[in-house]
This record gives structure tokens, C-alpha cells and sequence, in this order.
């Protein structure tokens, strides 16, 4: 099998039980992968291949003796580096934490671990999950592996790379306001911000503790599902906690289901590029042909979910970072400096306002899911930007319509939804209820069912 | 709120103890104060009156 770098979850899965692959044979063709191509997207910083092969010696014995513990089971991923791993470095892609390595698992990482799953290495980020490309770095930023000028979207940027470049099927990223869903959508992936605590962040070095979310990046929608699945059921540890999400209805369809289009986002609030305006009318007719009833929601603007948010994050990611920001500034690269200070200058006044609006907003968007089950909006508003073109990354990188729903706790999913002229991915986003995942994620499967963007998105460095 | 806000970003920058990058990176407190402001601008402000207790003209008792 030549294809062993675009096999998902749910393909290793079967080729395990089946005995046409081995998870030490697969751990070993993506590992040279890496090594191989990795210098040209830099969506590593870790590669740990003793540990994995370790692991997937381990997997390989279970797996073949009877003992399949799951859908996870002898499959490697990476792991954004903020989260930590006993016996690595987590380094947040910062000069301030080069030599900080924790001595226990993130919690998710347990989870990963009790589900058999095999850690390849840490993946870059933006440094501490809020700054931006930058030569000041302390190893070189992540670049788009369909096209190395543009940028893969952040700030789990790497986790996003390493799946579009056929390094492994599954990252696991962080989200305070779209970091998983940007790259997701940027590089014709898919990845889901669950429920708020739906995932433990016990582990994760935080950058906004009320508005940041942990969750799966991978390359089809089932494989997120699969991911899901096992991820809650080994979890317990959050507020939110499930035991096991159920993934049965994944293939029931959408027939009936209601979807809120939430136009106004990207028509009014903000306008997008026509580009995304038309792939995102092109979506909601698709879900209408796959028999959904898609009617327009209208929600508060997003300029307002996107301030009350910055406040919140911006706040707490001061009370993270004011020691440092103290004694060694010169340590943070300039993008981030300059992010991590605003919030030197918000007062209590300030966030108490900031978390009265989030109540009601929160409120209202629970409002929008009593009249349907899913809502559709913008994820980007515009198509991804050069790296070297500062100013247009600038000017785009908060037009997005993806911080609401960090603010307000709710799922939601960013996937493909077109090709720009520049031919880089053109993303959506759709959201559920609260703990509704599954609706969610049914909803995302059957449009990815009819619309097969994976088919045709490049294959960067070959099979 | 932008009134309220109305300070000097360096004198406050070195009022919470940043007085090392106000020396070292002036520049990037400028930039910060500039981007919350806009922030804060676009904070909706009616959505706070309901919690809001105004001042009473009169005692209540």
C-alpha cells in the first residue's frame, strides 16, 4: 500500500483489523515522511520517533492478538505544543518556555494514550496560540503545504500543515478564538471546537481559560467523529464531560433537519470576499438538496461578538502573561507583545461589561437553535493571504466570524467549501447546540458526502 | 467609553509595572492601546443596562 500518508482514522482502522497494514509499518512511513519533507512546511517542532515506535510496537501486539481497543487504536497524530506530553518540551512555539517540560500527560493526552493512540511529535503554533508568523521565533513558522507563500491559517497552524501534507491523520489543536477552525478551513480540513469543557484543557497552557477549547483536526469529517467518539468516552474530567459521543446517526442523512443560514454575518456585518459569499449560498443549496429545510437566522452583529470576546480574552490573557511581560518583554516576538499587552489596559469595568454582553449574546444564540438544529455561517470572510503580504494578513486575520461561539460555548465545525482563484481552500462554518455534536457533525458528513472536496485537493510532496 | 479611556498609554503602561517596554518597545504599547480602544469602541454598551443599578435622585428610605 503506497498511500499510507492520506489513509484516515477510519481507513487504518480497517486496514488494521484486516491485517493489510501494521501500525509499526505506518508509524515508520510517516515518520520518514516527516523527515523527509518537514523542512519545507515546518509543521513540527518535536518529532519524538523513538517513543512512537515504541508505541506502535505495542499497538501492532494488541491489535494483532485480539485486543483492538478502538477506532484510535496504533493511529498517530500530532499534537499542537501547547499541550502537554511528560517528558517533552512544551513550548508554545516561545523563546519564554524552550526549557519548560512537564513531568505528566495533558489530560487529553491520557485519554489519547488509554485509547492507544501514538503521539508522533508537537506541532507548531502561533507563539503561545496568539501572536503570527514572525522571524523572531524560535523555530521557523508554518507554511502552507498546497503553497508555501500563503499561510496555513493559525494558530494551530502546524496541527493544520502536518494533516494537509500527508504527515499523519489526526491533530489535536486548541481554540480560543478560531485557532482550530482557521488552519482547518485554510487547508481544506476539517476541525471541530466541541461544546466549552466538552474536552479536558487540564494540561494546556492556557491563553484564555473561559473562552478556549480543546478538539480534533483531521482530513474527513468521519475521522472527527471517530476521534470524538473515543475522546469523550476516556475523558470524564471536564464539567462537560460525555460518556462517549454517539456517532451512530453520522450516515442517517439531514432530511428534515433545520439550518439557520446566518447571512447576515457575512452580507451586512461584514462584507466577505464574493468569493466566500457565493461558496457559502452554494453550501446552503447543497444542504437543501440533501434535504435540510435552510432558512435565514439572524443573529447580533458580529463586530459585537467579536469586541466582547477580544475583552474576555484579552483580560485573561494578560493575567497569564504580566509576569513575563514584566520581566523579560524582549522574549515575546513582537506580534505577540504587542496582542498580550492590550489587555494592561482594560479595567475590571471593563471585563464585567464584557461578560453581562456575553450573557445575553449566548442567549441569543440559544435562541436561534429553538426554530433549528444547525447554524451556517462565514468561517473566514476572506480567502487565505501571502505570508510576505503583512498588511493583507493584517487586514483579514479578525474578519472572521469564528470568536462567537468561543464566547458562547457552542460546537463549531469549520470544513472546505470551495476553491479560491488563488486555488487554496475556501472554508465554512457550522455550529449546534450545546452537547450537540452529533447533529452537528451529521449535518457536516452528509455535505462533505455530496460535495467530495477531498477528492480533488492536492497531495503535497506526492503519494 | 472612549472618553473614559482617554489616558496616556505610557504613564499607564508604566503604572502596571511595564516600564520595561515602555523603554525597550514604546512603540508596542501605542499599538496595543490602539487596538483595544477599537475594541472597546465596538463593545455594545446597552446590552449592560439591564444588570446595571443606576443611582437613586432620592433615598429609597
Amino acid at each position: 500500500m503506497n498511500d499510507i500518508a492520506w489513509l484516515g482514522v477510519a481507513d487504518l482502522e480497517g486496514a488494521y483489523r484486516t491485517r493489510k497494514l501494521s501500525p509499526l509499518e505506518v508509524v515508520r512511513a510517516l515518520i520518514e515522511r516527516i523527515q523527509t519533507h518537514d523542512g519545507s512546511v515546518n509543521s513540527f517542532i518535536n518529532v519524538d520517533a523513538e517513543a512512537a515506535l515504541k508505541a506502535a510496537e505495542v499497538a501492532e501486539y494488541e491489535i494483532f492478538h485480539g485486543r483492538h481497543r478502538g477506532s484510535l487504536h496504533g493511529v498517530p497524530l500530532g499534537l499542537k505544543d501547547n499541550i502537554d506530553v511528560a517528558g517533552l518540551p512544551t513550548t508554545c512555539h516561545s523563546k519564554l518556555l524552550l526549557n519548560y517540560v512537564p513531568y505528566r500527560d495533558a489530560h487529553v493526552v491520557s485519554g489519547l494514550r488509554a485509547a492507544g493512540a501514538i503521539i508522533l511529535g508537537k506541532q507548531s503554533l502561533h507563539e503561545f496560540a496568539f501572536g503570527g508568523p514572525s522571524a523572531e521565533l524560535p523555530f521557523p513558522h508554518a507554511k502552507h503545504p498546497w503553497n508555501m507563500e500563503y499561510h496555513p491559517g493559525g494558530s494551530s497552524s502546524g496541527s493544520g500543515v502536518a494533516l494537509a501534507a500527508g504527515f499523519a491523520p489526526l491533530s489535536i489543536g486548541t481554540d480560543a478564538g478560531g485557532s482550530i477552525r482557521n488552519p482547518a478551513g485554510s487547508c481544506g480540513l476539517v476541525g471541530l471546537k466541541p461544546t466549552y469543557d466538552l474536552l479536558s484543557r487540564r494540561g494546556v497552557f492556557p491563553v484564555s481559560p473561559s473562552v478556549e477549547h480543546v478538539g480534533p483536526m483531521a482530513r474527513t469529517v468521519t475521522d472527527i467523529a471517530l476521534a470524538m467518539h473515543e475522546l469523550t468516552q476516556v475523558d470524564g474530567y471536564s464539567a462537560n464531560s460525555v460518556a462517549g459521543l454517539d456517532i451512530s446517526e453520522l450516515e442517517s442523512g439531514i432530511k428534515g433537519l433545520r439550518v439557520g443560514f446566518v447571512r447576515k454575518f457575512h452580507e451586512e456585518d461584514m462584507i466577505a470576499d464574493p468569493q466566500l459569499i457565493a461558496a457559502l449560498a452554494e453550501v446552503a443549496r447543497v444542504l437543501e438538496s440533501e434535504g435540510a429545510i435552510v432558512r435565514e437566522v439572524r443573529l447580533p452583529r458580529v463586530q459585537e461578538f467579536a469586541a466582547v470576546h477580544r475583552v474576555i480574552l484579552l483580560s485573561e490573557a494578560w493575567n497569564v502573561h504580566a509576569p513575563w511581560l514584566r520581566t523579560r518583554p524582549g522574549d515575546y516576538t513582537t506580534p505577540t507583545r504587542r496582542k498580550v499587552m492590550a489587555g494592561a489596559f482594560l479595567t475590571a469595568g471593563h471585563l464585567a461589561q464584557a461578560q453581562s454582553c456575553r450573557s445575553v449574546l449566548t442567549q441569543a444564540v440559544n435562541d436561534a437553535f429553538q426554530e433549528c438544529d444547525v447554524l451556517l455561517t462565514a468561517s473566514a470572510m476572506d480567502p487565505v493571504s501571502k505570508i510576505a503580504d503583512q498588511a493583507e494578513l493584517l487586514r483579514t486575520y479578525s474578519r472572521h466570524a469564528r470568536s462567537p461561539f468561543n464566547l458562547t460555548g457552542h460546537p463549531a465545525l469549520a470544513m472546505m467549501s470551495g476553491r479560491a482563484n488563488n486555488e487554496l481552500p475556501l472554508s465554512m462554518q457550522l455550529v449546534g447546540r450545546h452537547l450537540g455534536e452529533a447533529t452537528l457533525l451529521r449535518v457536516a458528513r452528509a455535505y462533505e458526502r455530496a460535495t467530495q472536496w477531498i477528492v480533488g485537493n492536492p497531495r503535497p510532496f506526492g503519494r | 467609553m472612549a472618553r473614559e479611556h482617554d489616558i496616556d498609554p505610557l504613564l499607564w503602561a508604566e503604572s502596571v509595572g511595564l516600564s520595561e517596554i515602555v523603554a525597550r518597545f514604546p512603540e508596542d504599547v501605542v499599538a496595543a492601546y490602539r487596538d483595544v480602544r477599537r475594541d472597546l469602541e465596538d463593545l455594545p454598551k446597552e446590552r449592560a443596562v439591564a444588570t446595571r443599578i443606576e443611582p437613586q435622585e432620592k433615598p429609597i428610605a
